[in-house]
């Protein structure tokens, strides 16, 4: 195993050829992984909010599911990848403390926004592990293109 | 007689913490309410002697709770119990029509102390 | 224009540690007598304007499963108020408490846990209203048992915070004999701070 990056909330993170991206923590955060099915560049977001024109400031665009997906398929640009080849999955979204009264809680707004965004930039979203009540660490394997989600004291499985 | 107490707290916690401290003094506890709109439900259908109320819950707070059980009966016999000790609050829930306000944590004796000068 | 000395970032940092520093002191009273007067100890309230990345390692391990419990007083003044516990702190308080061994993923073990929060956050909100004559009126508590990280993260997305340096008061506490320890944290809503500092400055006694 080469390098491994861990991708800390509202940040994101794009590694070629071989290594690990990984992020902690997703409770009502979304993490967002893109691969090149062709050429091996991967990248890894961890969103906080939905849209960013919600927010005055929006100096951190990896904060915001709208922004940080257009700025990930960007960077990976940079890396090699090709738009029409990309590929994304998604986990996280849960809500950890059970709010009786949010018409829709900031995870299901978070999760809404991510596939909204992906759709708009054509990307097709290939699996999702999402929703529910527990955290989940995700983990992007960069050689074989593997995205795992391990449950708060759970299995690390692939999706 | 006189000593049929309505317990109301959204934590269950705390009701069987009330609940001890009352039997052990020989209140006899007719129901629990886990939040404001039980506790006027219960009222209704219970009519405790004496009931205590909690301020911040779920679906109803305390205080629009003393409101709803004063309409219903202003002989309404109701103590306060909660963890929110502000000065305005306090007045706010002895306006409202409570007879004393008890902050958490307390002791056994400041609550049953403050039921029996309540029943008299 | 201005005393440059009572603008100062600095200084306005100071007037919130030593709200914090009074706030949590009346917080771990309160924890104090619920456990029959056990001494509790605390630490000087840490204030830092820490980078909004670093807020779910601020505990240590940002995997790390522990408890958290989570109260919002919304409002012209708004905090975001986590009470967090490692597992054992919080068995070792749900023993102390109610006698029992039960579990905090339970229903009666986590009620307990519940409870807790609530009294030691009231305690320092009532102490913050007494010294700003503000009335604050939180949200009832919720509880969460997962990863540190989860949860700091999921309470800065409730929080909104789109600040890229949030506003942090924490205070580690345990009681005398070590068996339970945790961490207070508490995050003002920055379009609140000269508010509350003026209001410290110019409001009722400390």
């Amino acid at each position: 195993m080469s390098e491994i990056i861990r991708v800390k909330i509202a940040d994101l993170a794009v590694m070629k050829d071989d290594g690990l991206l990984i992020t902690v923590g997703l409770g009502s955060c979304v993490g967002i992984a893109l691969y090149d099915t062709v050429y091996r560049v991967a990248g890894l977001a961890h969103i906080l909010l939905a849209d960013s024109a919600m927010f005055r400031n929006q100096d951190n665009l990896a904060k915001f599911a709208d922004t940080a997906i257009p700025l990930l398929a960007d960077e990976m640009a940079r890396q090699g990848a090709r738009n029409g080849r990309l590929a994304a999955k998604i986990a996280g979204g849960s809500q950890l403390f059970s709010f009786e009264n949010s018409a829709l809680s900031v995870g299901e707004k978070n999760i809404q926004m991510a596939r909204q965004t992906l759709s708009k930039l054509k990307i097709p979203l290939l699996a999702e592990d999402v929703g529910g009540s527990t955290g989940r660490t995700m983990r992007v394997y960069v050689r074989e293109g593997r995205v795992t989600v391990t449950t708060a004291g759970g299995e690390e499985r692939e999706i | 007689m006189g000593r049929q107490v309505l317990i109301t707290d959204d934590t269950a916690f705390m009701r069987m913490t009330l609940r001890n401290i009352l039997e052990k003094n020989g209140y006899q506890v007719v129901g629990e309410a886990e939040d404001g709109q039980y506790a006027v439900d219960k009222y209704r259908e219970l009519r405790p002697d004496l009931v205590t109320m909690d301020i911040t819950m779920p679906r109803m707070d305390g205080i629009t709770a003393i409101k709803k059980i004063m309409e219903f009966d202003p002989q309404a016999k109701i103590v306060v119990c909660s963890a929110m000790g502000q000065k305005a609050l306090v007045i706010e829930a002895l306006n409202a029509g409570a007879r004393d306000f008890i902050v958490k944590p307390f002791q056994a004796e400041r609550i049953i102390n403050a039921l029996q000068k309540v029943t008299g | 224009m201005g005393d440059t000395k009572t603008t100062s970032k600095e200084f306005k940092l100071d007037v919130l540690k030593e709200m914090g520093n009074i706030g949590v002191g009346n917080a771990m009273t309160s924890l104090s007598q619920m456990l029959n007067f056990a001494k509790v100890e605390m630490h000087v309230p840490d204030v830092s304007l820490s980078p909004l990345s670093d807020i779910p390692d601020l505990l240590g391990g940002a995997e790390e499963i522990i408890v958290g419990i989570y109260i919002k007083s919304p409002g012209a003044v708004s905090f975001y108020m986590v009470f967090l516990l490692d597992l054992e702190s919080a068995r070792a308080l749900i023993k102390d408490l109610a006698g029992a061994d039960a579990s905090v993923e339970e229903h009666f073990g986590r009620s307990v846990l519940l409870e807790v929060g609530n009294i030691v956050m009231a305690a320092y909100l009532n102490a913050l209203s007494h010294m700003t004559n503000l009335t604050f009126l939180p949200t009832p508590p919720l509880m969460a048992v997962d990863m540190a990280g989860a949860i700091l993260g999921t309470v800065l997305a409730d929080a909104h915070v789109a600040e890229d340096h949030v506003l942090v008061l924490k205070t580690a506490f345990a009681t005398a004999t070590g068996s339970i320890e945790g961490d207070f944290l508490i995050i003002p809503d920055v379009d609140s701070l000269d508010l509350i500092v003026n209001l410290l400055l110019n409001g009722a006694c400390p």
